[in-house]
């Protein structure tokens, strides 16, 4: 699985990273620093822009009074005298009126979805297991968002248009209680839309992938031991392995090996493997398919790649448009080249490692890509070779003999170090042996290096492509961990569509929150686009055609973008400077919304990796600042209007 | 009152709604087929102006092929914004490509194709991404085989949307063909290829009977380890064509995007390069023969098929030789007619041209000047001697006749040209030659020895009967190549020079030197190894006998004109150094 933006660390995403660290620049600041200083815009621009929608009805003098009164009561009447019981009865109203408003039409536009999926989803893919979660998960997450968009957009609005709200505004109810019951209302319909989508999800994944095969007869190789040589065969021979094919179903077919006691099981394919059995009476049992839905949970390393010369390097760009392997390139290594990528471990400990839970040795998975400057031996994989190494720069030349392997790709090649293994130069003097865990670990580290063999061959790397596999986290948690990054994300659609329907009309809060959405989904392209009209000219990454204003006017006289604007030079540069202006305030924006990319984690679940305690972390931190942030502005744009005065 | 106004108006309501249904129901009744009555009679009905527009341009989606309900879903589910739906797709399948999530760069792809089934570009241009350039970006070949497959099924599938779409067909025999025989992993993809049951499977399916794409041999079958049929790439590739020219034959559509030309030369190409493939399996002699004289008949009866030309007229490929016959004929009869007049014309003409023009043709061809070379070269055109030139020359009784024949020649003359430019293109007389040569026992017998030879040369026992065996095949092809030297000029024939080296090498081993006057020396100076090894050979041996008392007689600079340094391009340029220093030792052998 690739992981574009690194592997996620808890501390380092709050705190950020102290070594690119720069104030001019938000993306290198930690969420931290981020949150406390939208925070503190937030309490400066909320009660402004109060003031100024009140200033509209009111005239100044009079919204400052309302909205410094309206801080003073914050903090002196609503927050000591917040009800959780009205706020419950506020909610139960809102779910109320979400099943009035037909919200349950949403579920059955799922369910209607998921009845026709076998139509249209590609049963003949490779990984349909990852097709099938792709699916669910992305169509389950925008009908949520969508409900979610919709019911709290217009809710307020309405209640203020069919007045309503003034059966509620008449009881002693606080601003804070509408505000908050309204969002606790519309998240718990969401919430139990997503339970039941979630379920219904789960049984129609695992319902569609289940399927059964029979063995074909025909194909069964039995392998007998072989009497020696000269010798008539025995009566009883010994049987030593069996061997076949099952039969052609849902676009694939396995193969299998069963040891002699007639049990094991298929090759994988389509990312699923069966167990087969072998009955007394001959017949053959094929089980159900097993290991598609799964979540690795993988021990990863910290790489550092090295070039021919033995420096460090990004690696070498084979012409890949994607730059997110580097490559290293094969030879004779120590002769013809020193590159390598080399993985180092942490937390490798007989407590995490117990031998006995891993008989065999440490567990290793490769993913590694492969890149051939010519056809070489198409017969085999281009050789590789692992070497196993003590990161203790005292213990220098502490390490194996070289592990030979034929390179895999696109497939997850599974592999054990194991726990005794051969050194060219002897752990102890002469003893040609070296202990993995005493030899090898240094302060629960371990160092495994990579190089290509054959050479003009190259190896692709990435930091995720080597990593230990101590066991697998649960798919089902992980499934819930997936459906609660969507709740969160319906948390605060429903958070950011209460709030704007606080001052807005209906379609307008629509439209503000669908905005918000859609910046918080493509907020790195908008930046991009905003930054390139700010630099404007010859900068890299330069738009041309300036911001908004000035794009309308082209469009309307017919401009070129590459031509001066033919207007007054004052107008023109009024122009510039409001689309400045205008631009500055979207690239903020793009930072002070929440960032939805964060909180994708199905392909986590398709892919079949767990989806990392860091990131859940990060998104429930996330969720928590965003909600209350926007609760409590909510509350104040409530407590400025009308009628909640 | 009020009740009755109200009445009439709902009356006059129907009556309106009435009244619009008929040109509604003219413009948009259904088609009806319905010939299944009792008495016999024929109550289809073609049905409304829509429905007779649409059969008129063959685009209802019925006559187009299968209506697949997931397709009709996606193309109304995207309420008429299809193609912005497609766009973002595209992009999409670009974006799966570029960070190599292959499965997703499928589905995508499968979804693209439910929106536009009928856009016939599509299926070609997705089908040749999965199998050109997804599958190259997979290390394993059997890997690299499946995503072969995988183009070639989505192209299957196309043809269920698009029912007997030529296009599609005939990209159907190409990938099969091209794709799994042509490839880096030949040898791989045509050896999982024979013994593909599953994917025979998929195949026979849809119409086409494998049992006539069977070389005859068999193979082990690696799932039931017993021995089965192989299927052939080429053969197999050879049914789809036939299937594509039926397409065009019998539901009269148009062959898009390739030329008659090229799309009619599919079927006879493939039973060609499926014959040339069974000696790369090494099999000789009989069913190779029987297959190549098959070809040879398919390549004729596409010599004898009419193609449109871009002159307007449509042609023969076979027709040249008559044509030409006709020329000469008619030429004959002219200067039969009109006397011995060429000298003459031709003097005339010349007679015509400036005084510089004619002081520069008298010039030696190594004294013209630049400007002189190009008054000749405008002359050139000048100078020639036309058919109808004769006219002036003809009798007055017989002018009518010399009018016809005139026109004649010049008929012919257009139309030979056609059959030249076109024959050309598919390489017409090379494959005919071929065809004629291949069937003989003789080339057989030549292609086995140099087989047995090289599987020979592997083993050292072997190697004075490896030698004899290539000798005896030179021997043959000298004969075969002076019967048909064409076929020494073709790339096909590189094969054999690499045999040749393969001979040197072999020489060098025994310690012998590469013959003076070797057999196929006009074979290897077609060929640019060949014409290396030539003058590698020239050089050696040209050191041993100008410097045969030199005192380094082991030197490799003999006093020839290319002297045989290593970084001479010849040396550079040597396939394998051993040859190179065998050759030096037959040099130092030969050296007293």
């Amino acid at each position: 699985m690739a992981l574009e933006r690194g592997i996620p660390d808890f501390w380092i995403w709050l705190l950020g990273n102290a070594e690119r660290f720069n104030i001019l620049n938000p993306t290198t600041w930690g969420f931290l620093l981020g949150a406390v200083v939208i925070c503190l815009l937030l309490l400066v621009i909320a009660p402004f822009i109060c003031f100024l929608v009140a200033s509209l009805q009111y005239g100044p003098s009079e919204a400052f009074y309302y909205v410094a009164r309206a801080l003073f009561s914050a903090v002196t009447e609503d927050l000591p005298r917040f009800s959780p019981r009205r706020t419950w009865a506020i909610a139960r109203l809102a779910i109320q009126e979400a099943i009035r408003n037909r919200v349950l039409v949403g579920f059955g536009v799922f369910v209607l979805l998921l009845l026709f999926a076998g139509l249209f989803l590609d049963v003949n893919n490779n990984n349909p297991t990852r097709v099938y979660l792709s699916v669910v998960l992305w169509s389950t997450n925008l009908l949520v968002i969508l409900m979610a968009l919709f019911l709290s957009a217009f809710s307020i609005p309405n209640d203020i248009k069919n007045r309503t709200i003034y059966t509620v505004v008449t009881k002693p109810v606080r601003a804070s209680e509408i505000v908050l019951g309204r969002i606790v209302g519309f998240a718990t319909v969401g919430t139990a839309m997503l339970v039941f989508m979630g379920v219904v999800s789960y049984f129609f994944v695992s319902r569609s992938l289940d399927h059964g095969h029979q063995v074909e007869a025909d194909t069964v190789k039995e392998e007998y031991e072989k009497a020696p040589e000269g010798q008539p065969a025995p009566a009883q021979r010994k049987l030593l392995r069996i061997s076949g094919e099952t039969t052609f179903d849902r676009h694939h077919r396995h193969t299998f090996e069963l040891g002699p006691d007639g049990k094991g099981k298929t090759n994988v394919v389509q990312g699923h493997w069966h167990e087969v059995q072998r009955t007394a009476e001959g017949k053959y049992i094929v089980g159900p398919p097993q290991g598609h839905l799964i979540a690795k949970a993988p021990h990863y390393g910290k790489l550092v790649i090295y070039d021919r010369d033995g420096k460090v390097t990004k690696g070498i760009n084979v012409g890949n448009e994607w730059e997110y392997r580097g490559y290293i390139a094969g030879g004779t290594p120590g002769v013809q080249t020193k590159a390598a990528a080399v993985w180092t471990f942490s937390g490798i400990t007989p407590e995490n490692y117990p031998p006995d839970k891993y008989p065999s040795g440490l567990p290793l998975e490769l993913t590694l890509r492969v890149f051939r400057s010519f056809k070489g031996q198409i017969e085999r994989g281009v050789l590789g070779e692992m070497v196993i190494r003590n990161p203790n720069p005292e213990a220098r030349g502490l390490a194996s003999g070289p592990i030979l392997f034929e390179s895999k790709e696109f497939v997850t090649d599974s592999r054990t170090i194991p726990w005794k293994l051969n050194s060219e130069r002897g752990g102890e003097a002469g003893r040609g042996e070296l202990d993995l865990m005493k030899d090898l670990v240094h302060e629960g580290q371990i160092e495994v290096a990579i190089r290509c063999v054959d050479p003009a061959q190259y190896f692709g790397v990435a930091e995720p492509d080597v990593y230990l596999r101590p066991g697998d986290a649960s798919f089902e948690m992980n499934f819930f961990k997936s459906y609660l990054s969507i709740w969160l994300q319906m948390l605060l659609v429903t958070a950011f569509g209460v709030m704007f329907s606080t001052f807005l009309s209906g379609p307008v809060a629509l439209l503000a929150s669908l905005s918000a959405i859609v910046l918080g989904f493509f907020g790195s392209d908008v930046r991009a686009v905003t930054l390139g009209v700010l630099y404007g000219g010859e900068a890299q990454g330069a738009q041309y055609g300036g911001g908004p204003i000035e794009s309308f006017i082209r469009i309307i006289m017919q401009n070129n973008v590459m031509t001066e604007m033919e207007i007054n030079s004052i107008l023109s540069t009024i122009i510039k400077v409001l689309d400045g202006g205008l631009m500055c305030t979207l690239y903020a924006a793009t930072y002070v919304l929440p960032d939805y990319t964060q909180f994708d984690t199905a392909g986590f679940v398709a892919d079949g990796y767990n989806i990392f305690g860091a990131l859940v972390a990060e998104q429930l931190l996330m969720g928590l600042v965003y909600f209350t942030a926007v609760t409590i502005t909510a509350y104040f744009f409530l407590k400025t209007r009308e009628v909640a005065a | 009152m009020s009740r009755n106004k109200s009445f009439l108006r709902k009356v006059c309501y129907i009556a309106a709604i009435a009244l619009l249904l008929l040109p509604i129901a003219a413009l948009s009744q259904p088609a009806t087929v319905d010939t299944n009555l009792a008495d016999g009679r024929d109550d289809s009905s073609p049905g409304g102006r829509l429905s007779q527009l649409r059969t008129q341009y063959n685009l209802a989606q019925a006559r187009l092929g299968e209506i697949d309900p997931a397709s009709e879903t996606m193309k109304l589910a995207s309420l008429g914004l299809r193609g912005v739906a497609a766009n973002i797709l595209w992009l999409q399948a670009n974006h799966y490509k570029k960070i190599e999530d292959w499965d997703k760069l499928e589905a995508t792809v499968n979804q693209i194709i439910r929106l536009q089934p009928n856009f016939v570009e599509v299926w070609d241009f997705q089908a040749h991404n999965l199998s050109y350039n997804v599958s190259v970006e997979f290390d394993d070949y059997r890997m690299r085989y499946e995503w072969v497959k995988k183009g070639i099924n989505f192209l299957i599938e196309g043809t269920h949307y698009n029912r007997d779409e030529p296009g599609l067909l005939s990209q159907l025999g190409w990938f099969t063909g091209q794709k799994v025989g042509r490839a880096d992993e030949q040898v791989q993809f045509r050896r999982l290829y024979a013994v593909d049951h599953d994917f025979h499977d998929v195949i026979r399916k849809h119409g086409i009977n494998l049992d006539e794409a069977t070389t005859g041999l068999t193979v082990e079958d690696p799932k039931t380890h017993q021995r089965t049929s192989a299927i052939d790439n080429w053969l197999t590739a050879r049914l789809w064509y036939d299937k594509a020219v039926d397409a065009v034959t019998y539901s009269g559509k148009p062959i898009r995007g390739r030329s008659p030309l090229l799309f009619y030369s599919g079927a006879p190409m493939s039973r060609i390069n499926g014959s040339a493939a069974m000696q790369k399996d090494g099999r000789f002699f009989e069913a190779p023969r029987l297959s190549w004289e098959r070809a040879l008949a398919e390549w004729t009866s596409y010599g004898n098929r009419e193609l449109p030309t871009s002159a307007g007229f449509n042609i023969r490929l076979n027709d040249q030789e008559a044509a030409d016959a006709r020329i000469t004929q008619a030429q004959a009869e002219l200067e039969k007619i009109c006397g011995n007049v060429k000298e003459k014309i031709l003097a005339q003409k010349r007679e015509s041209l400036s005084a510089e023009t004619k002081a520069a043709l008298d010039k030696p061809v190594e004294q013209r000047t630049e400007a002189e070379h190009m008054l000749v070269y405008n002359a050139a055109g000048a100078l020639n001697v036309a058919a109808r030139d004769y006219l002036d020359y003809a009798p007055r009784e017989q002018r009518r006749r010399v009018q016809q024949v005139i026109d004649q020649i010049e008929e012919d003359q257009l139309t030979s040209m056609q059959i030249g430019l076109n024959r050309r293109i598919v390489n017409f007389e090379y494959w005919r030659t071929r065809c004629q040569a291949e069937k003989t026992e003789e080339i057989q017998q030549a292609h086995f020895d140099v087989y047995e030879a090289d599987r020979m040369k592997a083993d050292v026992a072997k190697w004075d009967e490896a030698k004899q065996k290539y000798e005896e095949a030179w021997g043959l092809y000298a004969k075969i190549f002076e019967k048909h030297p064409a076929l020494m000029i073709n790339a096909e024939a590189q094969d054999l020079v690499d045999s040749v080296l393969k001979y040197r090498d072999l020489l060098g081993q025994l310690d012998e030197p590469f013959p003076a006057k070797f057999v196929l020396e006009p074979l290897l100076k077609e060929h640019d190894k060949g014409r290396q090894l030539l003058d590698q050979v020239k050089v050696l041996q040209g050191g041993g006998e100008t410097k045969p008392e030199g005192n380094k007689p082991a030197d490799p600079k003999p006093s020839g004109d290319k002297p045989a340094d290593p970084a001479s391009p010849a040396a550079k340029t040597a396939p394998e150094p051993k040859a190179g220093k065998s050759a030096d030792e037959a040099a130092k052998a030969k050296t007293p």
